[in-house]
């Protein structure tokens, strides 16, 4: 199979790459204890912006040589791909977008092709280390598929306009992707042990989201296999539980919280409002199983995912625990707030307008030549336009907004798991798009 | 930026009043709501399948989910009243907010202001104040120069008291337009959609090679009157039953008095190509259309639709015949066993002598889901799939007929046959291959398109055209022959580049000055 060498040296490239940023990171810990025990370990907003203001720029450009190291062996990879890129596209003469592996494997290139730019633009600056773990989990799932090269493309397929609407719309992901690493830093910058009980329903939300993601993750990585396919009654599922949970959690933290900060003892904000509310939640799971198991309103199988669910989400405490510990020690290694946002904007003033014009506007055209009808609400299609969606939220948040709340991050990272999903999305759902 | 409504609440006190429709519309939280909305409503519409039947849902979601689905309108989200509801309010908050807001983007793209008070240079972010020996006509020329050099436009303005002359530098005033354009061109989409939907029509056309089809004159479609008697004599079963027999059948359009053909086209032939490895290349129509204003013929494939006078015909799918095939592909064997069975290709219609035999067989008729009415006595076609492909055979010896006969293809042996010496079998057939082409009229893909244009360029201008401007003020300075100039810089975009653009105006300012 053609250059498919040359991609899996770029796939552990990426992967030494990540591996050597996060050692970056981690060295950078250990050289100011000091530094973070000074401020207690967690710095109010004020303080950050007091010392950005001092430095002048507000950036941690610390050069290592083990950032150097990461960011050269980034680079190799990226050219053992263009070269696997290149080899493919002149085999079948034109750009190979047209499966799974190969539109995965461009927008991989692509992520990594602006980690490059950021590292550039930004100089060694931590952004770029976050950007490519992102490239890195593209290029493993695009590894996933199977590689052949399509010779003869299907008739629906054959116009110059799959070259122009593909493209595009990768090259608008990619910087996306750019716009996610931000928004995660800008959320993890912002992570804050909150004094204030009134900011308690966000922070519930964003715990619980959190909790459940790592919880299905786990459980998927260890038990998939005994699942029974991915089915999207799952969501109802999820929905039941969630609901249920963040009821019961929200008054529990918000009382037990206020309890413990008037009994004096300094709380380990995230670790306490996760705990209780996982807790909510595993229980409210196994209620909804048992429940399920007396009064059936749930199909037989979904009501065993439901205390499935609950006991991963239990699993997902010490996970989080230790991921919590790690974030607090990641804030002050952080760029500024100013900087994450800005780059956070600039990857998405360059993405949505390649977006739209790829995504929307170019695919509406070719729809209309291939069959006559531009837009027909297609899952894919409307996929793309939920991703079009999330980030106008972005921008009109950020207009009204603008550095005053975590909302234009989460969304900004919304979006981009939007356009992930969306991207496997077909292989559940079929529609037009359903090529392969 | 405090929304109104907090400035509202500040002067009434204690008063909270609930805010007109029109502010609603206006105020960019609101717009934040309604997107969340749309977001989550539109990702469910992506899970759940649409247009589904009802015990799809049930089976996927349960009892209670299931029917909860159809209930609020999920199984058809995008046709279902609210949702529709929901794009008419962004269009209708598109609109406001664009209108409110349309004055001062002009004037802020366009307008010319000045700065000519020195106390207000200093209440910009970027500013500076420089004394130069020069005169203040130098001083002023010189700024010219740098700024032109900047690339940007250079205006002055009327003296004002004190001898002080201001001049404003700027450029990119135009991406201030961006996001109304962006947002008028959402409009023009909807609006475009929405009437195309209304009167655009479209038709599966079915056709073998050779065969000719009507199209009719569909111009009554685009008129008003149509389209008024449409929405207010209802969307009953009755009418939306009418319009899905429309779709399927023209001949069968009830609401013309008359029926008017536009033009006729023959379908010549319809191929399937494929590669070596057997994977397909192509599907190809070729067509005449048959106007006696012009007659021309057109390979019709997927991307490339033939347009005529308006109408679209795009290669949409293609079937086999279910009561017809090319050639049929017979095995005769001989009954008394030794003899090797022989293959006999028989061309549909037409009588062939089996080798070796003193039979001759044809193939008269052909069904592709076969099926046996015991009541009537009569064989024929259960569905067009290909499910139970059976051919019927006509047996003669020394010229006359001896009998006919039904073969399925899918009994293997076991065929009792009438014949005494042989029996007979189908081994394959050659199927007769019909296009199907999509008939379309797009009466209003210009709006459509214009729109995305509006949109492109909107997008553009938003994003990649930066408005950057640069105040300026000279005045004579406290001594003779020096003046001194004020300079303050705004940038929508880009704020680190320009300040940085801005150090060097002034840095080249200073350096003019003293050489």
């Amino acid at each position: 199979m053609i250059g498919v060498t040359f991609f899996w040296i770029a796939l552990f490239a990426y992967l030494a790459g990540m591996v050597l940023h996060a050692l970056e990171i981690a060295s950078r810990f250990a050289s100011s204890p000091a530094k973070a025990k000074a401020s207690g370990g967690r710095r109010g907003l004020r303080a950050d912006r007091a010392e950005e203001f001092a430095s002048g720029s507000g950036e941690l450009s610390e050069r290592s040589w083990l950032g150097f190291t990461a960011a050269l062996v980034m680079g190799v990879g990226f050219l053992a791909q263009t070269i696997a890129l290149v080899m493919r596209g002149l085999h079948v003469g034109r750009i190979p977008i047209t499966t799974f592996f190969g539109y995965l494997s461009l927008l991989s290139w692509l992520i990594v092709l602006c980690y490059l730019v950021v590292l550039y633009k930004y100089r060694w600056n931590v952004l770029g280390a976050f950007v490519a773990p992102v490239a890195f989990v593209v290029i493993v799932v695009a590894s996933l598929f199977p590689m052949d090269l399509e010779q003869q493309l299907i008739p629906a397929l054959q116009s110059y306009w799959l070259q122009i609407h593909v493209t595009l719309a990768v090259l608008g992901e990619a910087a996306f992707a750019v716009g996610f690493a931000a928004g995660v830093l800008y959320l993890v910058k912002h992570f804050e042990p909150e004094s204030n009980p009134a900011g308690l329903a966000g922070r519930n939300a964003l715990n619980l989201l959190g909790s459940l993601a790592i919880g299905t993750i786990l459980g998927i990585i260890l038990f998939g296999n005994q699942l029974e396919g991915i089915d999207a009654g799952w969501g109802l599922e999820f929905v039941s539980a969630l609901g249920v949970g963040t009821l019961v959690a929200i008054p529990i933290s918000i009382v037990g919280h206020g309890r413990l900060l008037s009994a004096g003892k300094t709380s380990n904000y995230g670790g306490f409002v996760f705990g209780s509310v996982v807790v909510a939640l595993f229980v409210s799971a196994v209620a909804v199983g048992l429940l399920n198991r007396k009064l059936g309103f749930l199909p037989e199988d979904r009501g065993e995912v439901s205390v499935f669910t609950g006991a991963m989400t239990l699993l997902s405490i010490p996970v989080y625990m230790l991921v919590s510990k790690v974030l607090v020690g990641l804030r002050d290694k952080l760029p500024s707030l100013d900087t994450l946002d800005e780059a956070g904007y600039k990857s998405i003033a360059v993405g949505w307008p390649l977006f739209t014009v790829g995504a929307l506007i170019a695919g509406a055209i070719w729809a209309h030549q291939a069959w006559g009808v531009y837009w027909s609400w297609d899952p894919k299609e409307v996929g793309s336009l939920v991703i079009w969606l999330v980030y106008a939220l972005y921008l009109h948040s950020r207009a009204k907004w603008g550095l005053k709340a975590n909302w234009c991050a989460v969304t900004a990272v919304l979006g981009f798991v939007a356009a992930l999903l969306t991207l496997v999305g077909n292989l559940v759902l079929g529609g037009l798009h359903a090529y392969g | 930026m405090a929304g109104i409504d907090d400035r509202r609440r500040s002067k009434a006190g204690l008063e909270r009043k609930v805010p007109s429709p029109w502010r609603l519309l206006n105020s960019m939280g609101f717009t934040i709501v309604l997107l969340l909305v749309l977001v989550l409503v539109s990702t469910v519409g992506v899970i759940v399948p649409q247009r589904a039947p009802d015990g799809v849902y049930v089976e996927k979601y349960g009892a209670l989910f299931g029917r909860l689905v159809p209930a609020l309108g999920f199984d058809n989200l995008f046709s279902v009243w609210w949702y529709v509801g929901l794009w008419t309010v962004v269009v209708a908050a598109l609109l406001t907010c664009s209108i409110t807001r349309l004055p001062k983007h002009i004037k802020s793209a366009f307008g010319r202001s000045f700065i000519a008070d020195p106390k207000d240079f200093g209440t910009m972010g970027l500013n500076a104040r420089i004394a130069l020996g020069t005169s203040p006509e130098d001083a002023l020329t010189g700024a010219r120069e740098i700024l032109k050099r900047k690339g940007l436009r250079w205006h002055e303005g009327d003296a004002a008291p004190e001898g002080l002359r201001p001049a404003l530098a700027q450029r990119g005033g135009l991406g201030r337009l961006g996001p109304f354009m962006t947002h008028i061109s959402l409009v023009i989409i909807l609006a475009g959609g929405l009437l195309a939907s209304m009167a655009g029509s479209q038709h599966h056309q079915a056709a073998f090679g050779g065969q000719s089809f009507e199209v009719p004159d569909l111009s009554y479609r685009t008129a008003p009157g149509f389209h008024l008697d449409r929405i207010f004599g209802g969307l009953s079963e009755d009418r939306l039953a009418r319009r899905e027999m429309e779709e399927m059948d023209w001949r069968a359009l009830p609401d013309i008095p008359e029926k008017q053909v536009a033009f006729e086209v023959r379908v010549e032939d319809f191929v399937i190509e494929t590669t070596p490895e057997g994977k397909i290349a192509d599907y190809k129509t070729t067509a005449t259309v048959l106007d006696p204003d012009s007659l021309f013929s057109f390979v019709i494939e997927v991307n490339k639709p033939l347009v005529h006078k308006d109408y679209y015909f795009y290669q949409s799918s293609y079937g086999y015949s279910s009561r017809t095939v090319k050639r049929a592909i017979l095995g005769v064997t001989a009954k008394d066993g030794g003899e090797e069975a022989a293959e006999v290709e028989l061309p549909f219609g037409r009588r062939v002598a089996v080798p070796g035999t003193d039979i001759t067989l044809a193939a008269t008729d052909f069904a592709s889901d076969f099926v046996f009415d015991i009541e009537t006595r009569t064989a024929g076609t259960r569905s067009e799939s290909h499910r139970n492909p059976a051919v019927k055979i006509d047996v003669y010896r020394g010229g006359e007929k001896q009998f006919d006969q039904w073969l399925l293809m899918r009994s293997m042996g076991g065929h009792s046959s009438k014949d005494e010496e042989y029996s007979f079998a189908l081994l394959d057939y050659d199927p007769v291959l019909y296009t199907v082409l999509e008939v379309r009229t797009h009466p209003v893909m210009g709006v459509i398109w214009t729109g995305c244009g509006v949109m492109v360029v909107g997008v553009f201008l938003s994003f990649y055209v930066n408005q950057r401007r640069v105040w300026v003020a000279v005045r004579p300075g406290p001594k003779a022959g020096a003046a001194e100039i004020f300079l303050a810089g705004a940038s929508r975009k880009d704020r680190e580049s320009f300040r940085a653009e801005f150090k060097d105006i002034v840095d080249a300012l200073k350096a003019r000055s003293k050489g």
